[in-house]
Order: C-alpha cells, then structure tokens, then sequence
C-alpha cells in the first residue's frame, strides 16, 4: 500500500535529522543552515551565512538519549 | 516584551527549545535552550562556554542531581538576550553533561519573565515579569 504523502514527508524529515544527531546543527528562519562535527567549525560557516535572523546553534540530541526527564 | 514560540519537532515529539543570545568576553553566540520548569537552574554544555571564551573551572562549584546521578558544574554570571531584553543570567556549565540540550532552569531566567506552556498546540509563551514589591 502506498504511503500518504505527508507521511512520507516526515518520514524523510525524521531521516534528515536522525543522520545529525550528536552533530551541531544551526537553524535560521525554522530552517537547517548548517551543521559541523564540532561548535568550532560550525561557527565558521555560520559567520558566513547571510541572511535576515541571526543562526541560532544547538547539539542535536543521539537517538540514545531517548526522551527527556531532565 | 511578550512573545509566542513554537516548540522544536525532533522525531515525533516535541520540545520547547528558545533561542537566547550569550555575550562572553571572546564571541557572542545564539544558542537554542530548553525551557525546563524542573531544572532549579540553568546548565549549558561546556563547548559553549569555550567558544565564548569563559573558561569552564573558574565559575563557582555546584553539584548537580539528575535522575542518573550526579554532576559537576561551574557557575557563572553571563549577560544573555531574549528576543529585545538583555539581563544577567546564572548559568553553569559541566564538562560532564551528557544531555545534549542547554537547559534554561529556574534560577533565575524564571524570576524575569512569566512562561507559559501550550502543550496542547505546542506554543510557550513568554512575557516579562513585573516584579512585585512586597509588603
């Protein structure tokens, strides 16, 4: 049976952001601009982006940390 | 300053991470954090303190208790922006947090604004706190 479409689009998302985790990953305008192996590197493609809101950064949780209870 | 967020969609579940500014002596950097209502205070992840070039060790000694047990972590004063409002933050890193999210904590970014979580349409709302004068 074919998937729904939209379905299939997350599934796809969740893929993408699967293959990031325990990457740093910076989002401007709730879009990926970058993501780096280290914050060192990151933050330099990141002073070269140029756009309207400023890149915020995060490091992408690994699959292995599961839901939080922090 | 009153602001409405949407909540960051990791997999299928839903977190509600905020963008904040931190000035340190060496860089300024925007970081998203997650707002946590159990967390007495707020913990960073130490490459973030690197690259804002406040040396982890130096801040004041705290430890830390979690479901896992406990951490180290080295408390500092940071000036930190929400949105258009600049104001001092106690912040303390650990070189051994093994949780991948900045954890925005009660003490004391809890104490400047009013939050409010929309679990339902995964929305937090965010409003500066009149602080009241008692008495």
């Amino acid at each position: 049976m074919k998937k729904p479409k939209s379905l299939f689009a997350e599934s796809r998302r969740n893929n993408r952001v699967n293959k990031l985790a325990g990457e740093w990953v910076a989002f401007a305008n709730g879009k990926m601009v970058a993501h780096e192996g280290t914050l060192k590197k990151l933050m330099k493609k990141v002073k070269k982006f140029k756009g309207n809101q400023k890149p915020s950064v995060m490091l992408m949780p690994k699959r292995i940390e599961g839901n939080f209870i922090i | 300053m009153k602001k409405e967020y949407s909540y960051f969609k990791r997999e299928n579940q839903y977190y509600p991470l905020i963008d904040v500014e931190l000035f340190g002596p060496k860089e300024n950097l925007m970081v998203k954090a997650l707002i946590d209502s159990g967390a007495s205070c707020s913990l960073f992840r130490p490459e973030i303190a690197n690259y804002l070039g406040i040396p982890v060790n130096v801040g004041r000694k705290l430890y830390f208790q979690g479901i896992k047990g406990k951490i180290i972590g080295y408390l500092h004063q940071i000036t930190v922006r929400l949105d258009n409002k600049k104001f001092n933050c106690y912040i303390a890193f650990s070189n051994e947090l093994d949780v991948s999210f900045n954890i925005l904590g009660r003490n004391n970014f809890f104490l400047l604004f009013l939050i409010t979580f929309n679990e339902k349409n995964q929305r937090i709302l965010i409003e500066e706190n009149k602080l009241d004068k008692k008495g």
